[in-house]
């Protein structure tokens, strides 16, 4: 058995250095090494920036609402369908499963063990994803966390799961389709998606 | 390892913070976006897996955890599994951090891989290629969580151990994180489980109805 406990408390004289010095004397370390790039660096950060964010999963959801054969390849296999859109996502990392919610059911994403998060659709989490306040009483007490922290009421006739997503196995919910959006267009839909409502803690009805 | 970041049913925490980052800056400062370069530079280069960067987390001391910021737990895990590989010399580190925080130091041009070569490293660490194994579990099945608390790494939280479930679908053939952590390949039917809440917590202490998770096999029993 690797343990790695020994080096994890020899690295404490790091930590009361600023985490940005750290965080460069690595990066410029492993540049030395031809491991890493400046070039990669800024990509990295303009990918997560700008390329991979919650408008892909508002894009997914709105085809999914639109297109009924979408959205059964969709439920069927998460990041295959994704993948056939025309963004920018690594279906070969990850894999992606969409719970749909219905009138009798309200579906809610957590990690209880670290923060696992379907970033390939939604970027990357929000600070209070990743909190031992939201992990620890989404799994146990979600009406009240739901209520208390978003505003959300789940009516009691609606059966509430919760997904605790703590392997590669990703999940992302696809709310329901408000009243009163007949008319609205395939991109006019993707407007009234939230982020929020992807990952349950939100519903848009 | 039942370590401080199995949270599941955990009660007392504070108020969620807000809701932070945006969706027009997904860090909140410029350092945590290298972190997350330096995460995938170490998967890519092969220095360390990704369930050897989850169990290094779960040993940071519970103090560290809950106190630190989540970028700074990340730094710190990656720094100590570069370390451990060999790709970096402690001494050698600790001069460099005193150079930066003096601004005796700059990251130098030097060209090396680029994002699209390093995410081509990650898809081959992640592409396990495994043979798919044949379940033993079917859908609609009856299980009960093997009340086992390692002292390695695990993906069984605490909170479902020893309470019984329903297979809710097969996920395939997927490397086991328990052994994978501990630098044996190793690879396991894994299942969705659907739990009752009221299994789980007692009907008088949730307001929940149902939990579903990603169990492998050998977390796994016939009641």
């Amino acid at each position: 058995m690797t343990d790695t406990s020994d080096s994890t408390t020899e690295t404490n004289d790091l930590h009361d250095h600023d985490p940005e010095a750290r965080a460069r004397a690595l990066q410029s370390l492993l540049t030395e090494k031809g491991l890493l790039s400046t070039d990669a660096v800024d990509d990295v950060i303009s990918t997560y920036e700008e390329a991979v964010g919650p408008l892909i999963g508002a894009k997914v959801v709105a085809r999914a609402w639109t297109g009924p054969d979408f959205k059964e390849r969709l439920l069927e296999n998460g990041i295959e369908a994704v993948a056939h859109l025309d963004v920018a996502v690594s279906d070969e990392v990850m894999e992606l499963r969409v719970v749909e919610n219905t009138p009798k059911t309200h579906n809610l994403v957590v990690c209880t063990l670290c923060s696992c998060y379907p970033w390939a659709v939604l970027g990357l989490p929000p600070t209070w994803y990743k909190t031992p306040a939201y992990r620890s009483r989404a799994v146990d007490e979600p009406r009240a966390l739901l209520r208390e922290e978003f505003d959300t009421e789940i009516p009691g006739d609606v059966e509430l799961e919760v997904w605790d997503s703590n392997s590669e196995i990703r999940y992302m919910v696809l709310p329901q389709r408000p009243p009163g959006t007949d008319q609205l267009s395939e991109t006019e839909l993707r407007d009234i998606v939230t982020r929020n409502a992807m990952l349950g803690v939100e519903r848009l009805v | 390892m039942d370590g401080i970041h199995d949270l599941g049913g955990m009660d007392g925490f504070d108020d969620l913070p807000p809701d932070e980052p945006d969706d027009a800056s997904p860090f909140h400062q410029d350092w945590e976006g290298r972190v997350y370069a330096l995460f995938v530079t170490g998967i890519a280069s092969g220095a360390f897996n990704l369930d050897e960067f989850r169990y290094t987390l779960e040993q940071h001391n519970p103090e560290f955890y809950l106190e630190r910021s989540y970028y700074e737990r990340w730094l710190t895990g990656i720094e100590s599994l570069l370390l451990d590989a060999g790709v970096i010399d402690r001494g050698e580190l600790a001069d460099r951090v005193t150079a930066f925080e003096c601004g005796e130091a700059e990251i130098s041009d030097k060209p090396g891989p680029s994002l699209d070569e390093l995410t081509e490293g990650v898809a081959k660490v992640y592409q396990s290629g495994r043979v798919r194994e044949t379940p033993v579990f079917e859908p609609g099945d009856e299980v009960e969580v093997r009340n086992d608390h390692p002292k390695g790494h695990t993906r069984c939280p605490r909170y479902i151990r020893g309470i019984r479930g329903t297979i809710h679908a097969h996920r395939g053939t997927h490397v086991l994180p328990d052994a994978s952590a501990h630098g044996e390949d190793r690879a396991e039917p894994l299942y969705n489980v659907k739990f009752d809440a009221a299994n789980v917590w007692g009907a008088n202490h949730t307001d929940a109805d149902a939990v579903h998770i990603e169990l492998w096999e050998s977390y796994l029993s016939k009641p």
